[in-house]
């Protein structure tokens, strides 16, 4: 397979590569500024607003983060608490499949009228919505363990509390990979929604007023920025269970 | 040893139901078995081994009858019977040490002493992704002893390694077991395995399987490898595999 630092240098020249062609097609003139800003229009709107970016990003940032760590925890936990308990899990069910499907963005409304345009109503609305994705994310991964490691842990004589400890949720940390990923990419979204809709700060707010005078750098800024930020928090995401996981046999290793 | 462990299966019968039909897996099932004593059960594929292993360790209800561990009805799930799989189920996401110490009867002091027994005692710290299958069977084997456990089931154990490995495995099983000197039930297919390493042979056959006949092994322990080659040995080994043959 490829090396690190062949990967670091594969990725680079990949990027480097998209913003070239981007500026090409800019300086060509092919398309007109308003609708597409050359990238040094991007990096000069930036340069503009300086340390004003920063309240921003770490408004943007502090929501994805405790919506996501909230949502995914709490989705985790009650994922475990609804096989752990059958009774609990049917009576649960019904309720998860139901809601499952909805969109969240369609309970904006519900949430502005309920909860203003405050914080709470935010984290709230991402955590539901990472919830969701990872209750039935681990109720899947649960179901798919091996029913042998559970018969051992038993015959060892661990309680049940010990078996859902020590196996079932190292077992299922792999499988929930995915799941938290997808989760975490579905809390940028709703930051930035909810964002649009109401907010004093923040990347969504900052492309909303941007889009009233038509700047369509700044734009470009928001956008650049809240993609710089989700592939920082996913790399750390998939860096860190990895770091969990590192007893798994992966199939890289079996290539190499 | 100070108190002796006696294991009672009491007319088991086992059927499974399959899309509705019931499909009798074992029947009249009677055996008593006192610690210190290793036991075999012998059969072809698919006679029942595993299903019978499962329910004297409580993971399977069995249809009628019952299983007794020092008089004590053995229930789904409530007793602590340490098994050997026939697959892998050394736990990836723990050290091997980890492995052992996971059972709350057994303390590192214990784990050490078991993984030395075992010769894994320079593995104790890594994770079984890098052990090979054998070395996996001896954790399995160690974390099965440890905490000093009323029995020991084992099922195929050493099904699926290469003859000299099982070799090396068989002896050390009953090294291990000189040490504890618990009830071992344990099944195979391989006749000599049985031999070389139980006290008695337990044959199982027919559809549903019942107990076809239950032959003592005479060798005194502990025993030589040589032991295959002697004209005894070979005479219950034919006596064993034609009663395999049968039906
Ligand atoms: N969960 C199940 N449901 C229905 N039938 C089953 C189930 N498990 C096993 N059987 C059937 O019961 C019989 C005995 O299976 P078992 O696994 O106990 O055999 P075994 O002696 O352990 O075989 P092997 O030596 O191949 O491991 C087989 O005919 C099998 O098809
Ligand atoms: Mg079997």
């Amino acid at each position: 397979m490829f090396s690190n630092s062949r990967a670091v240098l594969i990725s680079i020249v990949s990027v480097a590569a998209f913003y070239g062609a981007w500026w090409g097609i800019t300086a060509l003139g092919w398309i007109k500024p308003l609708l597409l800003p050359s990238p040094f229009a991007v990096l000069q709107a930036g340069m503009d607003l300086g340390w004003g970016l920063f309240p921003h990003v770490q408004a943007t940032a502090f929501r994805i983060l405790s919506g996501f760590t909230i949502g995914a925890a709490g989705g985790i936990m009650l994922g475990l608490l609804t096989s752990y308990f059958p009774f609990f899990g049917l009576a649960l069910q019904p309720h998860i499949e139901s809601w499952r499907p909805v969109p969240p963005v369609a309970l904006v409304p519900f949430f502005i009228l309920w909860f203003g345009f405050s914080v709470f109503g935010k984290l709230l609305l991402v955590s539901l919505g990472c919830a969701l994705i990872l209750v039935v994310q681990t109720q899947e991964a649960v179901r798919n363990i091996s029913p042998r490691y559970i018969r051992a842990a038993h015959s060892l004589g661990l309680s049940k509390v010990n078996v859902y400890r020590m196996v079932v949720l190292p077992a299922i940390l792999p499988e929930l990979r995915s799941g938290l990923r997808i989760a975490l990419a579905l809390s940028v979204s709703l930051v930035v929604v909810s964002e649009f809709l109401g907010a004093q700060e923040g990347l969504g707010y900052l492309i909303t007023v941007a889009k009233v005078t038509f700047s369509t750098p700044t734009i470009l800024l928001g956008i650049i920025l809240l993609g710089f930020l989700s592939f920082t928090f996913d790399w750390l995401l998939q860096k860190g269970i990895d770091r969990l996981t590192t007893w798994r046999e992966t199939i890289a290793e079996s290539l190499e | 040893m100070p108190k002796r462990t006696i294991l009672h299966l009491e007319q088991l019968h086992k059927s499974y139901s399959v899309e509705g039909k019931d499909f009798p897996v074992l029947e009249n099932i009677d055996l008593t078995i006192k610690s210190p004593e290793i036991v075999s059960i012998v059969g072809r594929s698919g006679c029942g081994k595993t299903t019978l292993l499962n329910v004297i360790a409580g993971f399977l209800q069995p249809t009628h009858g019952k299983v007794y561990l020092d008089g004590k009805e053995v229930h789904a799930n409530d007793q602590r019977i340490p098994m050997i799989f026939q697959q892998d189920t050394v736990f990836p996401w723990l050290t091997v040490h980890k492995n052992l110490t996971i059972n709350p009867l057994v303390n590192a002091e214990e784990s050490h002493q078991w993984l030395e027994h075992v010769e894994l005692g320079e593995k104790k710290h890594i994770h079984p992704k890098f052990l090979s299958g054998g070395m996996r069977k001896r954790v399995e084997m160690a974390r099965a002893f440890a905490g000093k456990p009323p029995m020991v089931l084992a099922d195929e154990p050493f099904g699926f390694l290469d003859p000299v490995t099982k070799r090396r495995l068989q002896g050390l099983l009953s090294e291990v077991w000189a040490k504890q000197r618990t009830i071992v039930l344990f099944s195979t297919h391989d006749v000599e395995e049985s031999l070389i390493l139980s006290d008695r042979v337990v044959v199982l056959g027919g559809s549903p399987a019942r107990i076809q006949r239950i032959i003592s092994i005479p060798f005194l322990r502990p025993r030589p490898e040589s032991l295959r080659f002697e004209p005894e040995f070979q005479h219950l080994r034919k006596e064993v595999e034609e009663i395999l043959e049968m039906k």
